[in-house]
């Protein structure tokens, strides 16, 4: 049997570490989804402020994406660009 | 070969001890986990209490009949901690495993799995907890309807329970008819078809955790079906018949989630596969680990559920316009529940990580960092169903705008998803174009 090499048991951690950050979405993705429902209702009580009303949900939207995108952000630089290999 | 080799020294000092010894011990934890089901009735109960007392407080005058449909409907959601606790004291005082024949190895992660299959129970404990809390409430609002108000209360727990059953299956299947230990495991202390068949195991009992969705979400269902027949006595049979429909669309990931246990416990293509053996075993635990978001479209279409069953009590001309915007907002909450049924289905059946040549170690950790990755899928599931439910009450309460409403509704769910493909992307990337492996 061959060792495992401190680089392997890195990159491998890395492989993990990136799936784990990407549990985060599971917040943009309620958060937007109520959003997605307050708009819909919204709507349905006024039709006439439709325009407003989508604005409004997707700003929010936007917002509550960003948790999301550093997950993922994470995940690429653990993936693509891992500075833990260097500090080895 | 290349071994992962601290996790083999480990393995080698643990099977220094005694065989019963070992098995024992999985079973102490295997008790322990099983009992985490108890949050689920804890926080149920707790709610169903909150909402008889401030029942009571609104309406004095039919205090009896509201405390006494919350304490009916508190039983109800007692049932998973009970199926827990059997499951518990089996593995303490009447331990099937000591006596079993088969590798170690393998008894050992069937009581872990058998003891984390039951952690399922959090969800119908939560459901059924929430739907005693509304039928008290409808029963206190108008005491002379409790006969259909509690009838409706039940059916719909019972509903709820379904998922807590299969995870209960699952745990007596890995206890007393083992189909993990049929396999002849010749060899020493951790053959490699003894560690799939122990990776397996686990991974059956991780899977229908998922069961907590449909749980909470046809719970929820169940307690606005009891409102609402509360509410319109007369639209009775169509307030049941839209909850029972939504509960049903809630149920599929549960289902699903079931299916890619028993396919590991009695179709387990991961030990005829040609690979290395702990690339595959890991694939197991990843393949269970996706499963789990199927608890987000599960509780986001039991809201749609929930509301739909209450739009037809609030408009029930508009039945049909209110159900097809649920049936088609709960469609699209489905999709985390797919994107993972794929990714399981790729990891047992034409998993592209034993085919590369790299250091297993990384290969492991990325077929369970690509399972880790998809249980992202649980936020857009409950996100885009609780858009559904607010898309199918306003178009029970002005179904002439039903066009923009539904148009509102579909936009916001397309962003919810976003991070559901993120996470897609992220496992992808990990199964097919795994930039990790030529770091090394």
């Amino acid at each position: 049997m061959e060792p495992i090499t401190g680089r392997a048991l890195v990159l491998a951690a890395s492989a993990i570490g990136a799936g784990l950050a990407m549990i985060a979405g599971i917040g943009p993705g309620i958060g937007q989804g109520y959003a997605a429902g307050k708009g819909a209702e919204g709507v349905g009580r006024q039709p006439e402020a439709q325009g407003d009303i989508v604005r409004t949900m997707l700003l929010g939207a936007a917002v509550a994406e960003t948790t999301g995108i550093y997950g993922l952000i994470i995940a690429l630089i653990l993936l693509f660009a891992n500075p833990l290999l260097g500090l080895l | 070969m290349e071994a992962t080799n601290f996790i083999m020294t480990f393995l080698e000092w643990l099977m220094k001890f005694d065989r019963r010894a070992l098995i024992l011990s999985a079973s102490a934890i295997a008790a322990g986990l099983a009992m985490i089901a108890g949050i689920g009735p804890g926080v149920g109960q707790g709610y169903a209490a909150g909402k008889g007392a401030e029942a009571v407080s609104t309406n004095p005058i039919s205090s009896k009949q509201s405390t006494m449909v919350m304490l009916l409907g508190a039983a109800v959601a007692e049932t998973s901690g009970i199926l827990a606790l059997v499951v518990a004291l089996i593995l303490l005082f009447g331990n099937p495993l000591v006596n079993t024949e088969g590798s170690a190895l393998v008894i050992m992660a069937s009581a872990i799995g058998a003891g984390i299959s039951m952690i399922a129970g959090v969800g119908p404990g939560i459901g059924q907890g929430y739907a005693a809390g509304k039928g008290a409430q409808a029963v206190s609002e108008n005491p002379e309807l409790q006969p259909s108000i509690i009838r409706t209360m039940f059916l719909g727990q019972a509903v709820a329970q379904t998922t807590g059953i299969y995870a209960l299956i699952v745990s007596l299947v890995l206890l007393f008819a083992n189909p993990l230990l049929g396999f002849s495991v010749l060899g020493g202390v951790a053959t490699e078809k003894a560690f799939i068949l122990s990776a397996s195991a686990i991974a059956a009992g991780l899977a229908v955790i998922a069961g907590i969705g449909p749980g909470i979400g046809q719970g929820y269902a169940a307690g606005k079906g009891a409102q609402g027949v509360g509410e319109r006595l007369n639209s009775q049979g169509d307030i049941v018949r839209t909850m029972l429909l939504g509960a049903a669309i809630s149920e599929t990931s549960g289902i699903l989630a079931l299916v890619i246990s028993l396919i590991l416990l009695y179709g387990n293509p991961l030990i005829t596969l040609s690979g290395n053996y702990f690339i595959l075993s890991a694939s197991a635990i990843g393949a269970a680990f996706a499963m789990i978001a199927g608890i987000g479209p599960s509780i986001g279409q039991g809201y749609a559920a929930g509301k739909a069953a209450e739009s037809v009590s609030i408009n029930p001309k508009a039945i049909r316009q209110s159900t097809m915007v649920m049936l088609l907002g709960a469609a699209i909450a489905e999709t985390s529940t797919i994107l993972s049924l794929v990714v399981a289905l790729i990891l047992l059946y034409s998993n592209p990580l034993v085919s590369i040549d790299g250091a297993i170690i990384i290969l492991s950790a990325s077929a369970i960092g690509a399972g880790l990755a998809m249980i992202a899928g649980i936020g857009p599931g409950i996100g885009q169903g609780y858009a559904a439910g607010k898309g199918t009450e306003a178009v029970a309460k002005r179904p002439q705008f039903q066009a923009i409403i539904m148009r509102t509704m579909f936009l916001g769910q397309a962003v919810a998803q976003t991070t559901g493909i993120y996470a897609l992307i992220i496992a992808l990337v990990l199964m097919f174009a795994n930039p990790l492996i030529s770091l090394l």
